[in-house]
């Protein structure tokens, strides 16, 4: 267990995580398709033992899933960027919302167990940006990203970043309604971080390879670091990137500017 | 890593489903099914329980049941399942292919509850 974390001791936590959903839960309900864990079923036993279709993390999801809709109907193009603490997460960040910021309106949520430092960072470029202080929580959930942008008005957002808790395990399972779920690594982690972390590995949609202007001084094999990425996830596109030389930037840029302008061209719903 | 919030998410999930039932069932055992996948160990997951469950009256002195699922890949190059003691990579075992999609080993689910009714006090 991890003793960083203590999940469950959130007293920083105002609204308290109370769930109450009216889920209907009909007795006896017939699944259509094969894969009824996605569904909810409750069936009594003559033993005893109630069988119970139902995934541990279903609170969370169905939150995510709302987001997800809300997101897509104001528009908004939602990157989640996960990674190891010092991977570079904030200084790719402060970069790439500066070089959007003249054409792309964008906004950040940041995740810290402690300090406001990230936001006061990412707040450079003047966008809006709020800290969420998880105290001891080692990862970001959907409800902590519902808060933090509860007063935003959507519709003023072309792109919103989420910079998760800096943890290569917890956030791995955890949706929070994003279109992208970006997994970073950097050059000064060592080539084998993605064989370390398969999980995260296989949850991500694009790999952005950090540091890569330190790749030299500390003998990263940057090549043998993608091809890591691409043995755990084969054809993971991968985006070897300096956030401070600059190296990279444009074609994350670019990846960004795509999928924008293909979620905005996508039907809603 | 983060096995108290699951501990804790199980309670409430369990809560939501027995809510119909509240206060006249008690649970002995509850059954969750984890895949190797999940990101969960399971000695942490049954070190947090107790502690998730303590105040609990239907939950409070029940066993939790740990169904370990080990990853399993359906290759449809070969057109066979293989199942893996450590993922370690999208690919076939057997013949490389990239072509494999993962039939278990991702779950993280409640799955059943042994539930008895509660003794009456009769006093």
């Amino acid at each position: 267990m991890c003793t960083d974390c203590g999940c469950g001791e959130r007293p920083a936590d105002p609204h308290g995580h109370d769930h109450l959903h009216d889920h209907d839960h009909p007795h006896g309900h017939d699944h259509p398709h094969d894969h009824d864990r996605d569904d909810q079923v409750r069936q009594h036993d003559r033993d005893g033992t109630l069988t119970i279709r139902r995934r541990i993390l279903q609170d969370n999801d169905d939150l995510a899933a709302q987001l997800r809709v809300e997101f897509a109907r104001q528009n908004v193009y939602v990157v989640n960027v996960v990674s190891s603490p010092g991977s570079g997460k904030t200084e790719l960040l402060q970069r790439t919302m500066a070089e959007l910021r003249p054409d792309v309106r964008v906004a950040a949520v940041t995740g810290d167990l402690a300090t406001e430092n990230d936001a006061k960072r990412l707040g450079t470029a003047g966008a809006p940006v709020r800290q969420i202080l998880t105290g001891t929580m080692c990862h970001l959930e959907a409800d902590m990203v519902a808060d933090a942008i509860a007063d935003w008005d959507l519709a003023g957002i072309d792109v919103l970043f989420i910079e998760n808790v800096g943890n290569m395990v917890c956030p791995s399972g955890f949706d929070l309604g994003e279109d992208l779920r970006v997994m970073l690594v950097a050059t000064t982690e060592g080539e084998d971080k993605p064989l370390k972390y398969p999980t995260l590995t296989l949850t991500a949609d694009v790999a952005v390879i950090s540091k890569i202007d330190l790749a030299e001084p500390v003998e990263c094999d940057v090549d043998l670091l993608a091809s890591n990425l691409d043995e755990v996830r084969p054809g993971i596109e991968v985006i070897r990137t300096s956030a401070k030389r600059g190296d990279g930037i444009d074609r994350w840029l670019d990846l960004l500017r795509t999928r924008m302008v293909a979620k905005a061209a996508a039907p809603v719903g | 890593m983060h096995e108290l919030t699951v501990a804790i998410q199980i309670r409430r999930g369990l809560e939501t489903e027995l809510a119909s039932d509240e206060g006249t069932l008690v649970a002995d055992v509850v059954r969750v099914q984890v895949g190797a996948l999940s990101g969960i160990v399971p000695e942490a997951l049954q070190f947090a329980w107790p502690h998730a469950v303590a105040d609990s009256a239907t939950l409070g002195s029940a066993r939790l049941d740990i169904d370990w699922v080990d990853v399993q890949l359906l290759c449809v190059a070969c057109n066979d399942v293989y199942t893996l003691t450590e993922f370690r990579s999208l690919r076939c075992p057997h013949c490389r292919s990239p072509d494999v999609e993962i039939i278990a080993g991702d779950e993280l689910d409640i799955a059943s509850v042994d539930v008895r009714e509660r003794a009456r006090d009769l006093s």
